[in-house]
């Protein structure tokens, strides 16, 4: 087996900062039908505009549309709204909806820290220390850090543990990095766990206790964290504070390997459209024949028949034959289902623009789950599939409207 | 108008199951002179003419004499003194149970088991059964429960299988014995003991079963349930061989011939193999075609190896089809007859004989081949040229000329794997980029590897896992797995582009 060396979890994924949090912090602001929103956007109103784009963006009833989220914020700086500032600078700096264009995403959001908004100081301070969109300033990154930890912003606190740990931007102090991670840690944020375990392992500023060191990760690694499986996984082929366990070891390194935080291994499961009655297997022949004769419903309980059990490539071709009539009629669960085959690409060429389409119909079309189920997905996407995506659900959508 | 009339008829009483009944009443023949009398019947019998025998009951039997009824039904099932016709042997055991007579019940059930030419009846074999099992019947109990265990003609029901099972082999059935092993063995209506398992086993090979003999050799042998012990093993067999076990004919006839495990006795393997042989045994069959073809244990007779060889290749052996094909071809032991050879290595080459294909492949390539050319000749035409034949490889080449991306990709596995021709990784990769641009499932796959590999191309991940992506969608598993740990190895970026060229590959299709 390969060498392999403990890992630090170093940064929060831009992304995941700038596109996902944002909606936990906002979600609720605005209520009202999209026509409502849409009315007082028009007429002028900053918040409105501000939820209309949240709702483009993430495809909340109504068709995800990075481009029509993007001209919203847009607007919405006009208005000097900080928090489009906040997520227009995201979009530049992955390309979503929007030419890529770090250095006007970095312009963007150092402009919506004026607001003082703790999130958006940290995620200021996260392209600072990266150096994206303008030079690496990891001082700077190190002070703002210390502000939006000073309101309570965890993510800020734990990223600022990570410069006192290696020394970045401030002066090295393992003391002060196990004071900022430990809060964080003991209330389940898994990278402050994994950095903790790491410190554990080297004994640095702490005795050397491979058992707490082997405690933090696995807690971490329970959350998905792929690096804090890795360093699992270390730790059991050498059997630092467990038994050796090569197989362990292995089952680790080869759940890290596949990558997405979320665990796309169980995201690609069939889903099922809880708003149906469960499927009968018994019924499969009564399902049949309904299929054949274009029911949609038939069809897609006959797909996730088959990929429930699936045994052969040979019954995922058939599913996604299903699914895919049944997609076509505008069946949320189909679509969420044919997207899923795309991602995993069994029974279908597999195709992420694809996928994401289809998963962003099933979205728009109400399918509960699928916002989430997409976004779980999407980890592995480029800013140009994503936008693909957009366009080609959106043609879906137009031929289906007619 | 009827070959015979009955004059008279009264009933004697029958005495013992082998023997025919005295009686004073004649029966008679309209066109002959002298009358057909049971005494008669009874002498033919005691004189071993059986034929003369059954001949005379039957018009006994025709006017109704239960005995003469059940006697006939006895011989014809017997198949004494003329052929086994299962229903004529039912129609008169079911006419003399009919009558009451209750002996021939048991007798009666086996005959419905037996299957051909007709279906067996295993409704009414489950009927007689029943009633003979309530008079502990011990053969019964074993024909029912293997009816039981199989769900044949009856519900199947394990637990009850095992119990009339158990009651045969105590009774001291060997065959039960040996059926109840397997029940230990594999748990079946009962629990899993394997003690239980070994001790039926050889219950039942103590008293003979050449079944439970030949299993315990294969147990020895292989070292399951016992410890290997090849000594034992041999002992086994050669009980096996003397309980009249064709298999193990063959198998201790193989051994004589080839000195294997054995000192050599090639005349006594022939005599054991002719045995098996005889019996249409086809492995023993192919072995005596090997014996008279090297002249091992006889003398060497050409004539004969393919008599024997072509007995074991109608069976469809494929081993015996080749060496048939091959004499056929040569002209060895029989007359040359491409046509016939070509028939027999098709035989063999349907058992995925390798050496047939390259044949087969050859003489395609010569024009030799009698038919039109098929989908497989492709196949043996690469075959043949895997083997080194440098002019099935230019016949490809020029297949592939003509846009034949199997041939295409055959090639280019050839140059891939040196095989058949030096290895040249860059020839390879074209043609098999070829054939993977055809269209070619396997071809893509192959591609795939290449440029993971980098062998003969540029490594290239986005061209490995647009191949892998491609093949996979046509229902490579191996291709996903493939496409999947690639994955791992590139950025999204490349991913995307890769699936992007998947997408625009299969839209120009």
């Amino acid at each position: 087996m390969m060498r392999r060396f403990f890992q630090i979890a170093a940064l929060l994924s831009l992304a995941l900062s700038v596109l996902a949090a944002q909606a936990a912090a906002q979600t609720g602001a605005r209520t009202g039908s999209l026509q409502q929103l849409s009315d007082a956007a028009k007429a002028g109103d900053a918040d409105a505009v501000f939820e209309l784009a949240e709702r483009f963006r993430r495809g909340q009833g109504v068709l995800q549309n990075y481009a029509r989220a993007a001209d919203l914020y847009v607007a919405g700086v006009q208005f000097g709204d900080a928090r489009a500032m906040n997520t227009l600078g995201g979009l530049y700096i992955s390309g979503l909806g929007v030419p890529q264009d770090a250095t006007k995403g970095f312009e963007l959001l150092q402009a919506a820290v004026r607001s003082g908004e703790a999130k958006f100081l940290h995620d200021l301070a996260s392209v600072l220390q990266q150096g994206i969109g303008t030079e690496p300033d990891p001082a700077r990154a190190a002070a703002l850090y210390q502000r939006a930890s000073d309101l309570g912003w965890t993510e800020a606190t734990v990223s600022l543990g990570v410069l006192y740990q290696d020394g970045i931007g401030v002066e090295a102090d393992i003391a002060r990095a196990v004071v900022l991670y430990t809060g964080p840690a003991e209330a389940g944020h898994p990278r402050a766990q994994n950095n903790l375990g790491l410190i554990h392992v080297r004994g640095e500023g702490v005795p050397q206790d491979y058992e707490a060191a082997v405690e933090w990760f696995a807690r971490a690694a329970g959350q998905g964290l792929p690096v804090a499986m890795r360093n699992l996984g270390v730790m059991y082929e050498n059997g630092f504070g467990v038994e050796v366990n090569e197989e362990e070891a292995k089952r680790l390194y080869r759940l890290a390997g596949q990558g997405s935080a979320d665990g796309a291994g169980a995201a690609l499961a069939p889903v099922f459209d809880p708003r149906l009655a469960p499927p009968d297997p018994a019924q499969a022949e009564d399902y049949l024949a309904a299929a054949r004769a274009g029911d949609p419903v038939a069809q897609f309980l006959l797909g996730y028949l088959l990929v429930s059990g699936a045994q052969s490539a040979a019954d995922y071709r058939q599913a996604a034959q299903f699914f895919q009539a049944a997609a076509e009629k505008g069946l949320p669960a189909a679509m969420a289902n044919l997207g899923l085959l795309a991602f995993s690409g069994r029974g279908v060429l597999q195709d992420y623009v694809e996928g994401y389409s289809w998963l962003t119909l099933a979205a728009a079309a109400g399918l509960p789950g699928a916002i989430d189920l997409r976004d779980a997905l999407a980890g592995d996407m480029t800013a140009g599939q994503i936008n693909a995506a957009n366009v080609a659900a959106q043609a879906v959508w137009a031929k289906h409207a007619k | 108008m009827p070959l015979h009339t009955i004059r008279t008829l009264r009933l004697g009483a029958l005495a013992g199951a082998l023997l025919l009944v005295l009686s004073q009443h004649t029966v008679g023949q309209e066109t002959a002179d002298t009358p057909i009398t049971l005494e008669a019947v009874e002498e033919a019998y005691r004189a071993g003419d059986f034929t003369t025998a059954r001949a005379g009951l039957e018009p006994f039997a025709e006017a109704g004499d239960v005995t003469a009824q059940y006697r006939l039904g006895f011989m014809i099932a017997n198949g004494s003194g003329g052929p086994f016709v299962r229903q004529e042997a039912t129609r008169w055991l079911e006419a003399a149970l009919a009558q009451g007579h209750e002996a021939g019940k048991l007798l009666l059930a086996r005959v419905y088991l037996t299957g051909s030419p007709e279906v067996p009846d295993y409704e009414r074999a489950v009927q007689l059964l029943e009633a003979e099992v309530v008079n502990g019947e011990a053969e019964a109990h074993f024909y029912l429960a293997q009816l039981l265990r199989s769900g044949r003609g009856i519900e199947a029901d394990k637990q009850r299988a095992f119990a009339l099972m158990r009651l045969a082999a105590d009774a001291g059935m060997p065959a039960a014995q040996l059926s109840l092993a397997q029940m230990y063995s594999r748990g079946e209506g009962v629990e899993k003991d394997d003690a239980q398992a070994s001790r039926w086993l050889l219950q039942a090979a103590d008293n003979g079963n050449a079944r439970a003999l030949m299993s315990l050799y294969h147990n020895y042998t292989r070292g399951s349930g016992f410890p290997k012990d090849e000594a034992k093993a041999l002992l086994y067999l050669k009980l096996a061989v003397e309980a009249g076990d064709t298999i193990g004919q063959r198998i201790l006839g193989a051994a004589y011939l080839t000195g294997q495990g054995i000192e050599a006795d090639p005349v006594r393997g022939v005599a054991l193999l002719v045995q098996a042989a005889e019996k249409d045994e086809p492995g023993a069959q192919t072995n005596l075609g090997y014996a008279y073809a090297t002249g091992t244990g006889v003398n060497r007779d050409l004539t004969k190896a393919a008599e024997w060889y072509r007995k074991a290749a109608d069976q469809g052996l494929t081993r015996a089809a080749l060496a048939l094909a091959e004499m056929l071809y040569n002209g060895h032991g029989v007359d040359r007859d491409v046509v016939e050879a070509v028939n027999y290595y098709q035989i063999a080459y349907q058992g995925r004989d390798t050496t047939a294909a390259v044949r087969l492949g050859e003489m395609l390539v010569s024009g030799e081949y009698p038919h039109e050319e098929t989908e497989a000749g492709l196949y043996w035409v690469s075959a043949a040229a895997e083997a080194g034949s440098s002019d099935a490889l230019d016949w490809l080449v020029a297949r592939a000329a003509q846009g034949e991306p199997y041939a295409d990709y055959r090639i280019g596995v050839i140059y891939r794997d040196g095989l058949g021709a030096e290895a040249d990784p860059e020839r390879a990769a074209r043609h098999i980029l070829i054939a993977a641009e055809a269209g070619f499932d396997f071809a893509q796959e192959a591609a795939s590897e290449l440029y993971a590999t980098g062998a003969g191309v540029g490594q290239d991940y986005v061209e490995a896992h647009k191949w892998a992506n491609v093949a996979a969608a046509d229902g490579s598993e191996t291709a996903g797995e493939r496409r999947d740990v690639l994955a791992d190895l590139m950025t999204p970026e490349q991913v995307a582009e890769a699936q992007g060229r998947a997408k625009a590959f299969l839209q120009s299709q």
